[in-house]
Parts: structure tokens; sequence; C-alpha cells
């Protein structure tokens, strides 16, 4: 007897050591880039027999580790849209899903079209709940600059119980001044009012400066072709637009860099956003 | 070689066990409707193929080493057969690797003839398979060998039932336990990130066992498994064999332990 | 050949861990080639010894030896026989592949065993029955091939839990006459029963268990006639003795000039001899009326 708890106690060791070794293999084939694999729902709902809402709920926490996963946030969640369509072809009603999944691919995962696939899923499942549409008009309006769609997909949320009183307002605005950045910086808000989670709050104020930045270049661009008309040439720099009294003064940088007027192109930049953001510009991956 | 006489009667015992026709019949029902589910899909029908054969195989056999594996002990003891077999001159630890390796034969055999069927479907719909897939069966087996020496550790002091319940528990827990990992991480209560990490390491990783993704990937790309990430495939396969071994030694040692101390009253 | 020193087993049963005695220092000998009864009422530890000989019980305390081994050496059960109470076997077996089976476990070489197969057939009645599946098998014949089983290996000490139970008369004197064969071949045979019948006829020497405890051990004889109940004497009455025993005996029955009388003791018995001279009746019969085992393990109880 003593003989078999010795054997087994020997037998441990080795055990976790070939656990580790078999965990680093699994890390090492992962991070040459295959993925999870992940079952057809045709298969899965009859296999399932009849637990599917149950089956939906563990692949949901499987997404959310697929979500939590550095490794996948960096490679842009490529399977993420696999996930999320299984969770809800398993449990059609399941709208935190719809939400989540389509949020993330789309700020995150910059799959704007898989996310608009997956919130439009949810949408035409008529679940009621005015997130759906709203990050629908989100990903219309921000990515693809599509204002006529956002605005009818915001106008479709408002008629949602519990929407923002917000939202026909943003509609409105949404149709009669699309090019406006303050319009997108009034529903970028309103995005971000409606984010939880931190990473997720971080990367919509991101945008919100993003657009911060468009909307002071835009003002600035405006103020130099006032003083170009009045005095005949481009001005030295942006403190000749404040000097010569043509605006207050020159907005703060929202990243905490500064405005100046590159001396090539003479365009107004960010010292710290080069690239001029544009929201018409399709920001989809690949 | 008395173990191999137990063993021998095991594998006697579980063919003429109805249980087992049911569940070949309904494995090889399922695999030879993968053939057909498949010509419903445009493109990738070898994959579907393979994605229902190998888990209607593994399915299949678990469920064989489950209902197989909880009666036998425990029938010995409630038909009262083990009286006569521990009066002959053989050792209880031989009686329960004879078991034991009875079992792992049936269960055997069984993987071959529905590995048969699968690997006649693909030929049917005019595909191959190549070495590869033999890696993914033999961890598959590896599983079958882990959950029959679960089965036997409860068959050895818990009814058919109670031994049921537990081994399934066991095997979809098995199959969670990453997941058990990355809940207790995300865990605020320090008490729970241990818990979970103690359950990490104690409970069987299955998913260790689990690369049909990964082989099924290989075959449709027509590759082999030896090419996959420079031979880390390989190793892979080793070191879960391995694990499967080491866990279940220990598993089939605590059976001994508690069958050695038992009372056949 | 079986020798026990202090046997106790405790069992514990319930989720409260109630203990219960089952057997209380069972010291005991059973020497060689004799026929051993071990008797006692049901639930008296009879088949708790014989599981703990065996080596499915482990004893509480106490040690036990078989042919000078301690039990649980596993070479003792090469030359030991055993059939336990109300055997059952693996029912998908054949009655051929079960003793071939068994016969494997003990390691016996092929044609042997085939031999030895054949020939315990027909020494326990089963000719015919080869290939026929366990299952399909009557109770007795179930008993039968339990034997056959118990003597594959032509052992030196064979131990039978209640062989004869669920038999049919018929079917124990076929049993009783296998015992006796086993002792003529010079087999030490240990068995146990609750029914005397089974055992005065052929048992050298038996013990009586009652509740755990060992009460006597000898040959049966010597227990039950120690015990002599009451002696009944048959009388021709030409009149007047049934008027004078009457005050002598326990109960006396008349018919015509026939008395049935029932006597304490053999003292009663000389002065009824006496007064059955003096008025020239005759003596039919004078029979001691022993204690059945029944009796006698009731008697047990009482003194216990």
């Amino acid at each position: 007897m003593r003989v078999l708890v010795v054997t087994i106690l020997i037998l441990i060791p080795p055990t976790f050591l070939t656990f580790n070794r078999v965990e680093a293999l699994k890390t090492r084939i992962r991070v040459e880039g295959r993925g999870l694999f992940i079952p057809s729902s045709r298969f899965l709902k009859p296999a399932s027999l009849g637990f599917d809402t149950m089956v939906a709920d563990l692949y949901w926490l499987k997404t959310v580790q697929y979500i939590g996963d550095d490794f996948w946030f960096r490679k842009g969640y490529p399977q993420l849209f696999d996930l999320v369509n299984l969770v809800t072809d398993m449990d059609p009603r399941f709208e935190y899903a719809y939400e989540v999944g389509g949020i993330i691919l789309s700020v995150y995962g910059g799959r704007v079209d898989e996310s608009i696939r997956i919130l439009e899923k949810g949408y035409r499942q008529r679940l009621g709940y005015w997130e759906i549409p709203f990050f629908l008009g989100f990903n219309y309006f921000y990515y693809l600059g599509d204002y006529r769609k956002a605005a009818l997909y915001l106008t479709e949320a408002s008629r949602l119980p519990r929407s923002p009183k917000y939202l026909p307002k943003l509609a409105a605005k949404l149709l009669a001044k699309a090019g406006d950045p303050e319009t997108a910086i009034a529903f970028l808000t309103e995005v971000l009012k409606n984010m939880d989670d931190e990473r997720m709050r971080k990367e919509i104020e991101e945008r919100i400066k993003e657009v911060m930045v468009e909307r002071d270049i835009q003002h600035l661009e405006r103020a130099i072709k006032v003083y170009r008309e009045r005095f005949g040439r481009p001005p030295e720099g942006l403190e000749d637009l404040v000097s010569k009294g043509i605006i207050d003064r020159i907005p703060p940088e929202p990243f905490g860099g500064y405005y100046y007027i590159d001396k090539e192109t003479g365009e107004v930049k960010s010292s710290v956003k080069k690239e001029r953001l544009k929201i018409y510009k399709k920001r989809v991956r690949r | 070689m008395r173990e191999l006489a137990i063993a021998f009667n095991t594998f006697r015992e579980c063919i003429r066990d109805r249980i087992l026709y049911n569940l070949l019949i309904f494995a090889i029902l399922i695999i030879g409707l993968s053939g057909i589910l498949s010509t419903l899909s445009i493109g990738e029908q070898v994959r579907i193929i393979l994605n229902i054969g190998l888990a209607a195989i593994e399915i299949f056999g678990v469920m064989m080493a489950i209902f197989l594996g909880i009666g036998l002990v425990y029938k010995e003891i409630d038909r009262r057969t083990i009286y006569t077999i521990l009066s002959k001159p053989i050792k209880r630890y031989q009686f329960l690797v004879g078991k034991f390796s009875g079992l792992l034969f049936t269960l055997l055999v069984n993987l071959i003839i529905m590995t048969a069927g699968l690997v006649g479907v693909v030929y049917l719909m005019g595909w191959h398979v190549n070495s590869t897939f033999f890696y993914c069966l033999w961890l598959i087996f590896m599983e079958f060998v882990l959950i029959t020496s679960l089965a036997l550790l409860f068959s050895c002091f818990s009814t058919p039932t109670l031994s049921a319940i537990f081994t399934l528990s066991f095997f979809v827990i098995g199959h969670l336990t990453e997941d058990i990992k990355f809940f207790g991480s995300r865990s605020e209560n320090p008490f729970l990130q241990k818990a979970s990490t103690i359950l990490y390491y104690i409970l069987p990783n299955l998913e260790n066992f689990n690369i049909k993704a990964l082989v099924i990937d290989t075959i449709v790309r027509g590759l082999y498994f030896e090419d996959v990430s420079a031979g880390v495939g390989l190793k892979l396969i080793l070191f879960s064999t391995l694990y499967g071994l080491f866990y279940t030694a220990i598993i089939f040692l605590l059976a001994v332990i508690i069958f050695e101390k038992r009372d056949f009253k | 050949m079986i020798r026990t020193e202090g046997l106790t087993k405790v069992f514990t049963v319930g989720f409260r861990g109630r203990k219960v005695r089952a057997l209380e220092g069972l010291t005991l000998e059973v020497k060689r080639g004799e026929i051993f009864g071990f008797l006692g009422p049901n639930g008296a530890g009879k088949t708790t010894t014989i599981k703990i000989l065996t080596g499915l019980l482990y004893p509480t305390e106490g040690r036990a030896w078989i042919m000078g081994r301690e039990i649980g050496d596993v070479s003792v059960k090469e030359r030991m026989g055993f059939l336990p109470e109300n055997p059952s076997f693996y029912e998908y077996l054949t009655g051929l592949e079960f003793l071939n089976f068994y016969g494997q476990l003990l390691k016996i070489p092929y044609d042997e065993r085939l031999h030895r197969i054949g020939e315990l057939f027909s020494l326990v009645g089963l000719e015919g029955a080869e290939e026929l599946q366990l299952r399909r098998y009557s109770k007795g014949m179930i008993q039968r091939i339990g034997i056959a089983q118990a003597l594959l290996n032509n052992p030196e000490v064979v131990i039978l839990d209640e062989p004869m139970s669920g038999l049919d008369p018929l079917g124990r004197k076929e049993i009783r006459d296998l015992i006796l064969r086993l002792r003529d071949e010079g087999k030490t045979v240990f068995f146990s029963t609750h029914i005397l019948s089974d055992v005065e006829m052929i048992c050298d020497r038996v013990a009586i268990l009652v509740k755990g405890r060992l009460k006597a051990v000898g040959p049966l004889d010597e227990l039950l006639g120690g015990y002599v109940k009451s002696i009944e004497v048959t009388v021709r009455d030409p009149g007047g003795v049934f008027e004078e025993v009457k005050d002598l005996a326990e109960r006396v029955i008349r018919r015509e000039d026939l008395l049935l009388i029932s006597l304490k003791d053999e003292e009663t018995v000389e002065r009824v001899i006496e007064v059955v001279r003096e008025r020239k009746g005759r003596i039919h019969s004078i029979v001691p009326q022993r204690l059945s085992l029944e009796e006698y393990f009731v008697k047990m109880q009482e003194e216990g």
C-alpha cells in the first residue's frame, strides 16, 4: 500500500511537467497562426440535443475569453465573427452577443462589414433593444460615412424602449449637417455614454479626440482662408491668425500636442496626429 | 498471465453487452450521415465529413468508455462474481489491471471499426486521409484511456448511476479547464483566483488531446502533420501522450488503493 | 489445515457509522482430511468467517492460516477451492467458457484443463450443458457448476458456503455424496449450513456459531447428546400403571391400553420400569428425545 502511495507521489511531478510542456507547445502552434476549432451550427444545433441555449452560453464564455486574449486582440480578432455567429445561431435571442460582438468587431477589429453583418442579424431578430440599431448607425456613420443609413438606424433606435432622448435630434443633425465634426462628436459622446468597458471607453475617447483634431484643423483652415483673402498671402504661423484678430485663440490640441502649418504643403497639422482623419475614409482592415 | 485471462474475459463481457452495439451502430450511422450532410455543402466537403466523423468517434467512444467502465468493477461486486474470482490465485491489483486493459482493448477495436467507417466515407467522397489523421485518432484514444481510468476509479466505490454522473462531469469539465482558469484570472476575489488555478492543474485537461481542428485543417490543405510548425506538432503528440499516461497511472493507482482496501460484504 | 486465532470482524453500517460486531474472537482448528460443518442460524457470522478465510473481507482483529500459510498469501489459493453462498457467475459465458476461464486463472495447462473440465461436468452431473450460457442455467445447475469451479484445481481444502441451499432433496443428497467422496480423496471440506440434517449424516466434526461467538466444537453426537430433552417410554398397561405414573411423568397419553409417558430423567425411568414390572405390564420402547439443532440454537441463544 505504501508503495502505491509513493508511486503516486513520484508520478505527480512528471504529470505537471508534461502538462506545462503541452501548454507551451499549444501556445506555440497558436502563435503561428492557427485558430480555434469552431464547429458549424448546422452540426452543433442537432448535436446539442435541445440544450441550444446552454451550448450558446458555453461558446459565449469561449468568446469572452477570446476577446480578452491579447494575442487575438493584436491579430484583430480573425475568428470573432464566426464565434459570435455560432453563439447567435444557437441562441438567436442572445442580445448581448450581437451588441458586444458588433462593437468589438468594428472598434477593435476594424472588421466593419463583419460587425454590420452581426448587428444586422441581431436587428432582424427584432429583439427590441435600441442598442443594436444604434451601433449599426454608428458603424454606417463613423466607418462607412453613409449618413443617410446611419440616420435611418438612429431613428429606428429612438423608437425602441429606453432609448436616450437625444437620439431623434442626433438623427436629424446627421441628415442636415452630415460632414460636421460637431455631429460626429455628439454621436461619439452618445456612444461613450453606453460603454462600460474601460478599454472600450478609452478607445472611443481617443476617437473623440481625433474628431476634435479634425474639427480644430477645419476651423484653423477656414481662418487661414480668411487671412489669405484679407492679406493676399498665407500666414507665417498660426499665431498670425490670433494677432490679426481672425480667431480669438489657437485651440488646445486634445492629445496634448500643438497645431502648426506644414511649410511644404501649407496644411494645418497636429504635432501628435500626423495623419488627417477622413471621416469618409473606410477604416477597414486589409 | 492471469491478467490476460481477466482482460480477455472483460473483452468478451463487453462485446456481449448490448450497450456496445447500440453505441457502435449510432456512431456508424452518424459517420455515414456525415457523407450525406457534406453533399449539402458547397466546397469544404471533406472538412464537414471529418468534423462530424471525428466528433462522432470521440463522443461515442467516450460514451462506451463511460457506460462500460462504470460497471467494470461494480457489476462484479453486485453480481457476486468477484467472490470466486478473488478466491482464485490472483491479486486484487492484477484483477484491476485485467479489467482495465480488457476494456481498453474493446475500445481500441471499436475505434478501429469507427475509423474504418470514416475512412470509407472519405474515400467514397473521392478524398483520402493521410498519416496526420491517425495522430488525431491516437490522442482521441488517449482521451478514452483517461476517461476509462476515471470510470474504473468511480466504479470501485460507487454505484453505476453515480459513477456515470461523476465520469460525465469530468468529461465535460475536462474540456473546460482552460475556461475555468481564465475566469478565475479575471476574478477580483483572490480565493477564486487560487481555487481556479488549483482546479486547472488538478482536473484532467482533456483539451490536451483535442487536435481535431488542427489536424482537419492540415488534411484539408493536403499537408502532413510532421510539417506543422516545424515539428512542434509531433512534440505535441508526444507530450500529450505522456501527460495522458501519467495522469491515467495516477488515477489507476488510486483505484488500486481503494480496491485493495475494500471489503466485499 | 485451517486455523483461526481470535478472528473478529466489526462492520460499520449506515451514515452514522453504527458498529456491528459480526464475529467475536473466533478461534478454530480444522484438521486435515475431515469434513467440518460450520453451523449457526442466519446472521451468526458464518459467511463473514468464510469471506475472511477467502480474502474477501479483512478481519478487524485476529489472524488465520490455511495449510500453514497466512490468509492473503496467493499461493494458498492455488490449493484451495471455494463456493460462495448463492453463487452467481458470468452469465454471458457458457459453462465450458466459464470453467476454461477459471482454469486459465489457475494456470492449468491447456490439455489438462480440457480433460479436467470434462471430468468435472460429469462429476457434478452437468453433461450436455457445456455449451449453454450460464444465464440459462437453473439454480441447481449454477450450484453444481459452482462446485465444479471450486474443484478445478483439485484442491486440498474446499470451502463451501451453504452448498445445499436452494436445492431439492435429491440435489442435497448428491451434494452430500460428493462431499463424502471429496473426503475419501483425502481433501479437507469446510462447509457452512444452518440445516441439521445436512450435517448429521456426513460431518466428522462441527462448530456452532451463535451471534458471532463460537459456542461449541466437536462431533455432533457429543454436542447434542449432552442435551437430552426427555425420555419417552411406551408401555402396555394391564391396569393401574397409569394411576401410579401420572405424577412422575411430565405428560402421559393414554390410548386404549397403551401409555406414552414422557419423562424428565433416567431416575424416573427406573421407577416407571419398576412400577410396570409390579403391575405385570410390558415395556414396548424407551426412546431418549434429543434436542433438535433448532432447539439447540434457541438454548444457546438463551444461554448466551
